[in-house]
């Protein structure tokens, strides 16, 4: 169909490099959500509320901050590489780029109508 | 006046007007039609290096290297783990906008944040708004920069104040006027590598001084027990440090000087070491300096103001040019800060505003040479402002920090991923964000709960999001092709908006 017709009936299609990229950002999400969690998480329950008596010192440092901080942070820092090599997919940036292969889906797999998505809308 | 100080500072400034030049230079080589982009986005080339020094580099501030080793000096090591939140700055910036985001701005031609906001909600209010909070906070939140950082080396060097901020304002606004985005990506890289391979020596230095972390401890353990403890001086909570995570982590995605650097990227391999390469420098800088809060109390138990601490150490611990090289590091964070967001206020003025609404038939050369134009107004504004000084250098960055966070993070997101977000959930969100967080901050604290305000601001937000989203139209279908279809379908309409007719191709 010509688009000097197109209006609210307009067919068009998702980019399919977006639900990749999708994917990819609760994946951060979920990284990060479990990085607070942790890491205040064992802060607290190594070092919250005791005194001074009670805390050891490893390397030098308060326990509950070298096994928060120096520890966990250690392992946020590796996790990311891991992260990325295995869930992580190159693609063309490019305006008019695609997707490297068809794992995710073929070209224009994720069609949208106009009517369908009015409906989503309302 | 201490010389053998001042000396690598000096040789430090040398080196950025080095750059300017070398941009400015590159500038004029950029091809036709594309010198705006290359003003302020760098033509999007950047590959990981690059791509994330300059990302930590503008995220890590004074506060990083002031600010933070000062409340740990005055209130301890509980605040180390507050400002660890900002370690995975660079990941999450990245990740969370994504590769959706680097190719929406190539498809639509985005290089301002506003640009997105005005594209996706389609508003002149969601436009005025942006660019409102933009320049004010932005603008205070620089003037806190230089302010701070001119104190401690007025302080150390005995260089009287109004020089130090005359000829550091000076120039970072040389450069970012001459060169724009690459003169602040390649100054921010070298300004990285100083603060990076400062933040090694400085530990390494202290510590073979002191002679090692554990007798620090031990003296501390004697003189402020509180310092080691949680809750600890700095009365922290769960839900407080929780808070901190979300503001220097989180929100950090939603800075306008943060998230236009996810689309200036060259490619997903640039995009991937970056992002793994981030965290680990970002709790070296962290983790480096704050934890010598502690060693500098210890050390020097009656400094005046926290801020003071860390320089205050190194000028006693180490020799002249040494410490000299080791202050550049907070210098350097300061600079490549401020001019990230000078060009951020200017592109707001040139590209937002006065392209977009006053006069659309301007030049791609003519908007150039506006955006240096205002870039060095703006730089002589902030020069101007932080001549007089305000107070607690790290609770005025939270504060204009919290105020765009609170007003861009919901409408950025949501937008980005949500359909049905709408111009009137983003008018929502935005002013019930930043009012909840005014409010909360100045006068009902204790309506956060526990929480930092801009815990609280996002959440108000984020709610006024979905009220908004539902109570008003939903987005018209030109903007959900423009921001899910493919580039055939988003040049169709980009085509059709602009008036012209429609190519005659099969389809």
């Amino acid at each position: 169909m010509s688009s000097d017709h197109a209006t609210a009936e307009e067919q068009w299609s998702e980019d399919p490099r977006y639900r990749v990229s999708n994917r990819e950002s609760v994946i951060t999400a979920v990284y990060f959500a479990s990085y607070i969690v942790l890491t205040i998480g064992s802060a607290w329950m190594i070092g919250g509320n005791k005194s001074i008596d009670e805390i050891s010192l490893v390397l030098g440092f308060p326990d509950w901050l070298f096994w928060s901080t120096f520890a966990l942070g250690g392992v946020f820092c590796v996790v990311p590489y891991f992260l990325i090599k295995h869930l992580f997919t190159d693609m063309s940036l490019e305006a008019d780029g695609d997707l490297p292969d068809s794992r995710y889906g073929e070209r224009g797999g994720a069609t949208s109508s106009g009517p369908a998505l009015a409906d989503e809308g309302r | 006046m201490q010389w053998d100080v001042i000396m690598p500072l000096a040789v430090y400034l040398l080196l950025m007007i080095g750059v300017a030049y070398w941009a400015f230079t590159k500038r004029h080589s950029a091809a036709a039609g594309g010198m705006s982009a290359q003003y302020y986005i760098g033509g999007r080339s950047l590959g990981w290096v690059v791509l994330v020094f300059t990302l930590l580099a503008s995220g890590a501030s004074a506060g990083t290297f002031i600010g933070a080793p000062g409340l740990v000096y005055d209130q301890g090591y509980g605040w180390v783990i507050a400002i660890m939140g900002q370690a995975p700055v660079a990941f999450l910036v990245l990740g969370l906008l994504g590769k959706r985001f680097a190719i929406l701005a190539r498809k639509l031609g985005i290089v301002t944040v506003v640009d997105v906001l005005r594209q996706r909600y389609e508003s002149g209010v969601v436009v005025g708004l942006a660019a409102i909070g933009i320049v004010v906070f932005l603008t205070s939140y620089m003037v806190a920069q230089f302010t701070g950082g001119a104190r401690v080396i007025q302080a150390l060097t005995g260089v009287p104040y109004l020089w130090v901020v005359i000829i550091s304002a000076g120039v970072v606004t040389l450069y970012t006027a001459l060169g724009g985005f690459l003169a602040d990506a390649v100054s921010d890289t070298v300004q990285g590598l100083i603060m990076l391979v400062g933040g090694v020596v400085l530990w390494v230095a202290i510590l073979t001084a002191v002679g090692g972390m554990p007798s620090v401890t031990e003296r501390v353990a004697r003189q402020d027990p509180e310092l080691l403890l949680l809750p600890g001086a700095g009365e922290f909570t769960t839900s407080l440090l929780f808070s901190y995570f979300v503001v220097f982590g989180l929100m950090a995605v939603a800075l306008p000087h943060l998230t236009v650097r996810a689309m200036s990227y060259r490619d997903t391999d640039a995009m991937h070491k970056a992002m793994f390469m981030g965290p680990i420098i970002m709790t070296v800088f962290t983790l480096g300096f704050a934890t010598m809060g502690v060693v500098a109390r210890v050390l020097m138990p009656n400094i005046e103001t926290g801020d003071l601490a860390v320089p205050e150490l190194i000028i006693d611990m180490l020799p002249g040019p040494l410490a000299g090289a080791l202050l550049t590091a907070p210098l350097a964070a300061i600079m490549s800060t401020v001019d990230s967001m000078l060009l951020i206020v200017s592109a707001t003025i040139v590209r937002d505003l006065y392209v977009t609404y006053i006069k659309p038939s301007t030049s791609d050369r003519r908007a150039s040479t506006m955006g240096s134009t205002v870039s060095a107004l703006c730089g002589l504004v902030v020069l101007l402002l932080a001549l007089r000084p305000p107070e607690y250098l790290e609770y005025l960055v939270i504060f204009s920090i919290g105020g765009l966070g609170s007003m861009f993070f919901v409408p950025l997101l949501g937008g980005l991923y949500w359909r049905r977000a709408n111009t009137t959930a983003a008018i929502l969100s935005m002013l019930g964000g930043l009012t909840t967080f005014v409010v909360t901050t100045q006068w009902l604290p204790e309506a956060a709960l526990g929480f930092d305000p801009n815990v609280v601001a996002v959440f108000v937000s984020m709610v006024l999001f979905v009220v908004g989203a539902y109570a008003g139209p939903p987005p018209s279908q030109n903007v959900l092709i423009k921001f899910w279809g493919t580039n055939r379908d988003v040049q169709r309409v980009l085509a059709r908006e602009r008036g012209e007719s429609a190519p005659a191709q099969a389809n």
